[in-house]
């Protein structure tokens, strides 16, 4: 026997996170209310004593004349007001016939602080964490293995040889100690260099005499991770750099070594990520390569299932789309000497700040010195082959000052902020930046935010898309970042830490960084898994913060 | 907003009126040979569903009917722990004292109550006022220019108003989709500015089958 608002509770985030006795608690002194269309629930600056669930139809938040969200099925409002104790910041009405369950505030408090997940909810929604409010209904979420710091798991499998000792010695040790690489240090412990097994077999191959000290054959210089980082830092690096040792450093000595072995024995199944970059280090052909790709996107989707963040998701993809992109290029032979002078490639735009959304689409900027076009046909082709889309805006040395003035007007110059090296010849890249950074003006800057007001509609901020807010966001970090003389291309996150408390107020930067990061990850997983109810909760509470940021920004700049 | 205010007061006595909606499960469709198994009772105010404060139990009958498992699915084995019609009938009482009654099929109900309660208590019980959602929506339909000359169904009137529910049917799931339907038919019924004596016009039946 079951009471169907218990039972349809139940089975809806947050109340899902209660037992049943819990929910009994919370029911004990609810009300089914009908409001016919046009009905108002509750007026803005009045007292709020219940939580509302909309069990049907539609309400919508207004304030001032602007509909501000419209609070769907499965959705609950009121939550601020009732929690807080606060006058309402908006007065609630019935868009079409609606039946709310109404929740005493005080019966969901005592559960606040009864139930640990239904506490964090709530308080994470009140302390706008949108973006780690975002992990609470990861079920399988590894995200907490990850924040481990690598000290725990190095310490014991480090072994040490100096420079001058031999290869042989080298050999010795591993085979004594049952590791597969030794790391080479100073007298003061300070990390030299790596032998790995790997490079053992390739000296038997090269006939490299194992007599010669290692300091002549080591890999150097060395990565390392710092002893206080979290497995994901070292993760990170394993993808990245598709190495398999990293020396663990405390004040620049060697106390340990974390191999991805011991990474992968600690978290098995999710961390699919790592053999991806030596399969593509490791590839021969464009069709392994296509294969390699598809099981990128693969990836991403056990990333976001099991918690990443965003961050960390678009670190291991932009890592990995460069290598698969540095492998066409080497397929392609355009970096064979005597060309490699002649142009420069610079991805632009989200994928040049290191924030690739999906599916991928790349923007290149190429510089060629003269007629290279047909040289580059190849490398265009394979790039598309693997499944990456590509826009390529080429344009010749000479030129490159014609070509930014006329798209002065056009969004582009300020997606050019966003640029980075990716292959060719490294002067040529800083020649075409000096030209970018002329561009890039404190009038561009207000008038690409007036710009951006005007496409984001203030006065009915639940319209935007998911795109739409998030693209408001990077686009006015980048603005503000030019006006604050930062011209350097950053992540937004990053970005908006930096205009903190210098122009953009503290607790709204918090704010704004939180809700750019959940807008971005449900981004993605709106692309890749699709998205469910929890996300279009905070998807709205994220997008009252951008509207806020919009009226900030206009009051601030724009009158 | 604003302009509405007027709406936004009190217009028909419906609002305030306390109803409570009622189901019941029995042995079998006889109220004169069967007995009721299971009540179910949900308070209401207006279009306010008092959901927390519904009331639930079994009840256990003197003789048991297996034939009639089928229909509500409670076992011998539910009931024995469960109270007998006298040790509740007082509470069912206090429930439901000037109340407007409110079910679908609420005769039926109404009439194994007053067996019930003659029978087993020695008690007269007969709510002056009461309502059947059946015949309210049949009202509501003749209102539109319908001619309804069936009876229509529990499932039909689910329909109707977009309710669906995964639980049922036992008698308190039935008695909260009754209080869902009513409450949609109340707004319904002030669009026509009916009152409370025509709700209880229309929404009275003679015969129970």
């Amino acid at each position: 026997m079951s009471f169907p608002p218990l039972h349809y509770l139940s089975k809806i985030k947050p109340f899902s996170f209660l037992t049943e006795k819990e929910i009994e608690i919370l029911i004990d002194d609810m009300e089914v209310a009908f409001y016919k269309a046009g009905k108002t629930i509750f007026k803005k600056g009045k007292k709020v004593n219940r939580l509302y669930f909309v069990r049907e139809g539609k309400i919508g938040l207004i304030s001032d004349k602007d509909l501000i969200e419209v609070v769907f099925e499965d959705e609950v409002f009121g939550i601020e007001a009732s929690l807080n104790g606060l006058p309402a910041e908006y007065t609630a009405k019935a868009l079409e016939d609606s039946v709310c369950f109404e929740l005493k505030a005080e019966r969901v408090k005592k559960l606040i602080s009864r139930n640990e997940r239904f506490g964090e909810f709530f308080r994470k929604i009140l302390s706008r964490k949108f973006h780690s409010l975002l992990k609470l209904y990861d079920e399988n979420r590894v995200d907490n293995l990850y924040a481990d710091s690598v000290i725990n798991l190095a310490k014991k499998s480090l072994v040490v040889i100096a420079s001058h000792e031999s290869i042989m010695d080298a050999v010795r040790l591993m085979n004594l100690h049952r590791v597969g690489s030794v790391v080479v240090v100073d007298g003061g412990m300070r990390p030299l260099g790596i032998i790995t097994h790997s490079d053992i077999v390739r000296f038997v191959n090269k006939n490299i005499s194992f007599s010669l000290p290692v300091r002549e054959v080591m890999s150097f210089p060395v990565e390392v991770v710092d002893s206080e980082a979290s497995l994901m830092d070292a993760y990170l690096k394993f993808v990245s750099k598709a190495i398999n040792h990293l020396p663990v450093v405390e004040d620049g000595r060697v106390v340990g070594l974390i191999s991805s072995k011991d990474l992968i024995s600690k978290i098995e199944s999710h961390s699919s990520l790592l053999p991806l970059s030596k399969k593509i280090i490791r590839c021969r052909d464009i069709e392994e390569l296509e294969n390699i790709f598809g099981e990128v996107e693969v990836s991403v989707i056990n990333m976001i299932e099991s918690g990443f963040d965003y961050s960390s998701i678009s670190t291991v993809v932009t890592s990995l789309v460069d290598m698969i992109l540095k492998k066409i290029a080497e397929f392609n032979r355009i970096e064979r000497k005597e060309i490699s002078k002649d142009f420069v490639c610079a991805p632009f735009g989200d994928f040049g700040r290191r924030e690739p959304s999906f599916p991928i689409k790349l923007r290149f900027f190429i510089l060629v010195r003269d007629d290279l076009q047909s040289l580059l046909n190849g490398f265009y082709e394979d790039v598309r082959r693997v499944g990456i889309g590509l826009e390529v805006n080429l344009c010749r040395k000479a030129e490159v000052d014609s070509f930014l003035h006329s798209s002065v007007d056009a969004s582009n110059t300020l997606d050019f902020l966003d640029s980075r090296y990716l292959l060719g010849d490294g002067g040529l890249y800083v020649s075409f930046r000096e030209a970018v950074n002329s561009y890039l003006s404190n009038d561009l800057a207000i008038s690409s935010l007036r710009k951006l007001l005007s496409e984001l509609k203030l006065s009915e901020y639940h319209n935007n898309s998911v795109e739409n807010l998030s693209f408001f966001v990077s686009n006015c970090a980048k603005s503000l970042s030019i006006l604050l003389g930062d011209k350097t291309s950053r992540p937004t996150p990053e970005r908006i830490k930096l205009l903190s408390g210098v122009i953009i107020p503290k607790s709204l930067a918090e704010d704004l960084r939180e809700a750019y990061l959940a807008l971005k990850k449900i981004e993605l997983k709106i692309k890749l898994a699709g998205k469910d109810k929890f996300d279009d909760l905070v998807i709205k509470k994220s997008s009252g913060v951008i509207r806020e940021m919009g009226e900030w920004v206009e009051t601030s700049f724009l009158k | 907003m604003g302009g509405n205010e007027l709406s936004e007061v009190v217009q028909s006595d419906l609002e305030k009126t306390e109803f409570c909606v009622i189901d019941l499960e029995t042995t079998g469709l006889n109220p004169k040979k069967d007995e009721i198994l299971a009540i179910a009772i949900i308070p209401m105010i207006g279009m306010r569903i008092h959901a927390g404060k519904h009331y639930y139990t079994l009840i256990k009958p003197k003789k048991f009917r297996y034939k009639s498992i089928e229909f509500h699915g409670i076992c011998p084995r539910d009931i024995s722990p469960a109270p007998s019609f006298e040790e509740i009938g007082e509470r069912i009482l206090e429930l439901i004292e000037g109340k407007v009654l409110i079910g679908f099929a609420t005769l039926f109900d109404i009439e194994f109550l007053k067996k019930s309660f003659k029978d087993k208590m020695k008690k007269k019980f007969s709510p002056e006022r009461y309502a059947d959602i059946a015949e309210i929506e049949a009202w509501l339909l003749r209102k539109k220019g319908m001619a309804i000359t069936y009876r229509l169904d529990f499932d039909t009137i689910m329909k109707t108003y977009g309710i669906s529910e995964s639980t049922r049917h036992d008698a308190l799931s039935d008695a909260y989709i009754t209080a869902r339907i009513f409450q949609k038919q109340i707004s319904k019924l002030i669009e026509y500015n009916a009152t409370i004596f025509d709700l209880v016009r229309v929404g009275r039946r003679l015969f129970y089958f």
